[in-house]
């Protein structure tokens, strides 16, 4: 066995050629496209990284939103039912306000077609009394009757202050109904001049608006003695009492 | 055409002036073509984001002898992926030539392991001496005590003779085997035999590669020296 030093050195050689070509033509390709690709791959993971960061922001971006829109939800519909109670309130009081009015309305007229009623009906009882009252008159008798009101007539005057109807006025007008005959005229003239006085000039007439009775109508006073003026007062009383 | 034949001495091819081509000289270079011409048709069209099934091997390969680098010596490959990738793929296919009819294995001459031994016992002490400086290099050398001098020295020179023997004594042993069964038994039985020489070239490969990386890392401190 020997060592054959140039095949050591041709193989040494070899060797060297051969790690320096490998080197040119696999390693530094291989190593290059590698490093390549994991700094592709790093550089898409640390996008996917971003991108997922940036998701997540999104998302809590998103909820953020979500939940402001929750809120301002919230407070709209807040306001919207505060608006709406409101309206409800001013509606009601509206119409209660409304309600009461149309019912004072209705009660004031009410009110006043039962006065109008009470006084229609009032005056239907004059009309009626009056209508009774002439029919009385007409089947009693003229004659009486103004007996009568001269009688109740001069016991008036008698209640009277003395002196009272002196000085009213040199002319006497006495209305009665019915009306009086020349001696009737002349009776009520003998009973009237006591108290007015003898200087009087005494007039008689006839009125037939005062159903029955009479009225000694000086200038400045009248005495009032008659069924229309009792039905007056009635009427007058009927209406206060409504 | 051939000068001489031996068990052990690669015969003489042919001569360019005074310097004697032998067969395993021969051989290398056809598989120094070999590897090239793969490599280079490897890395022709290389792609980042579409690589074809023989980047793919390609890859793997060099992605092997990296991994390989980065945990026997603990440095980055970069810097030491020729010379113990190198090592490695040329070993390994000069380790399965041989299933080539033919085809004497280059490992199995003392000259070419006797050359990849010496390429490793020189980066060796270049590395050392490069990374730790002259003395401190040589004073690795009087670790753990000036006593220990002649056997570190000793120690240096037998480890890579015996790096230079156990793998041309494997392969050529084998290669022996072979060759006798062959002549004793006849043509189909060898064949599991050969089988077997596969997994003897891949581990003699191995260890070559994991023994000179762990030569270099010792004399550069990347680890502990061997």
């Amino acid at each position: 066995m020997h060592i054959d030093l140039w095949a050591l050195a041709l193989q040494a050689t070899n060797f060297a050629i051969l790690a320096w070509l490998l080197q040119r033509f696999l390693y530094r390709p291989i190593t290059r496209v590698v490093a390549e690709r994991r700094a592709l791959v790093e550089k898409q993971f640390a996008e996917a990284t971003a991108a997922r960061h940036q998701a997540e922001l999104d998302r809590q971006d998103y909820e953020r939103r979500l939940a402001g829109i929750a809120a301002e939800r919230e407070r709209v519909l807040a306001e919207a039912r505060a608006r709406a109670e409101a309206e409800r309130r001013a509606v009601i009081e509206a119409a209660e306000a409304q309600t009461a009015a149309a019912a004072q309305a209705q009660r004031r007229q009410l009110d006043q077609e039962r006065q109008m009623a009470v006084a229609e009906l009032g005056d239907r009882a004059v009309e009626l009394g009056l209508v009774l009252a002439e029919r009385l008159l007409d089947q009693a008798g003229g004659a009486a009757v103004t007996a009568d009101l001269l009688e109740r007539l001069c016991a008036h005057l008698a209640s009277m202050p003395t002196g009272h109807l002196r000085d009213r006025g040199p002319v006497l007008q006495v209305a009665t109904r019915p009306g009086l005959d020349p001696d009737g005229q002349a009776r009520w003239r003998q009973r009237l001049v006591p108290y007015v006085g003898e200087a009087v000039e005494i007039i008689f007439v006839t009125d037939q608006t005062l159903i029955a009775g009479a009225e000694l109508r000086f200038p400045s006073l009248i005495v009032a003695f008659s069924w229309r003026d009792s039905l007056a007062e009635a009427r007058a009383t009927m209406q206060v009492g409504s | 055409m051939a000068e001489k034949t031996s068990l052990i001495n690669a015969p003489i091819v042919f001569h360019i002036g005074p310097v004697p081509i032998g067969l395993e000289v021969l051989t290398t270079w056809v598989i120094m073509a070999v590897l090239v011409g793969v490599a280079w048709y490897g890395s022709r069209r290389l792609s980042v984001t579409r690589p074809g099934r023989f980047q793919v091997v390609l890859e793997m390969a060099v992605g092997f002898l990296g991994d390989l680098i980065r945990d026997v010596m603990g440095a980055e490959p970069d810097t030491f992926l020729p010379l113990i990738g190198t090592l490695f793929l040329y070993i390994v296919t000069c380790n399965l030539s041989p299933l080539l009819p033919g085809v004497k294995p280059p490992t199995a001459s003392f000259e070419t392991t006797g050359a990849l031994g010496l390429i490793v016992f020189c980066t060796v002490h270049i590395l050392g001496v490069r990374r730790r400086g002259l003395v401190g290099y040589l004073r690795t050398y009087l670790q753990p005590t000036v006593i220990f001098l002649p056997l570190n020295v000793l120690g240096e020179l037998t480890r890579t003779f015996a790096l230079m023997v156990r793998l041309a004594g494997n392969i050529m042993s084998h290669e022996l085997t072979i060759a006798v069964i062959i002549g004793l038994v006849g043509l189909l039985v060898p064949i599991p035999f050969m089988a077997l020489s596969i997994l003897v070239g891949l581990v003699q490969a191995y260890i070559f590669t994991i023994l000179a990386a762990v030569f270099i890392g010792g004399a550069m401190g990347t680890i502990e020296k061997a």
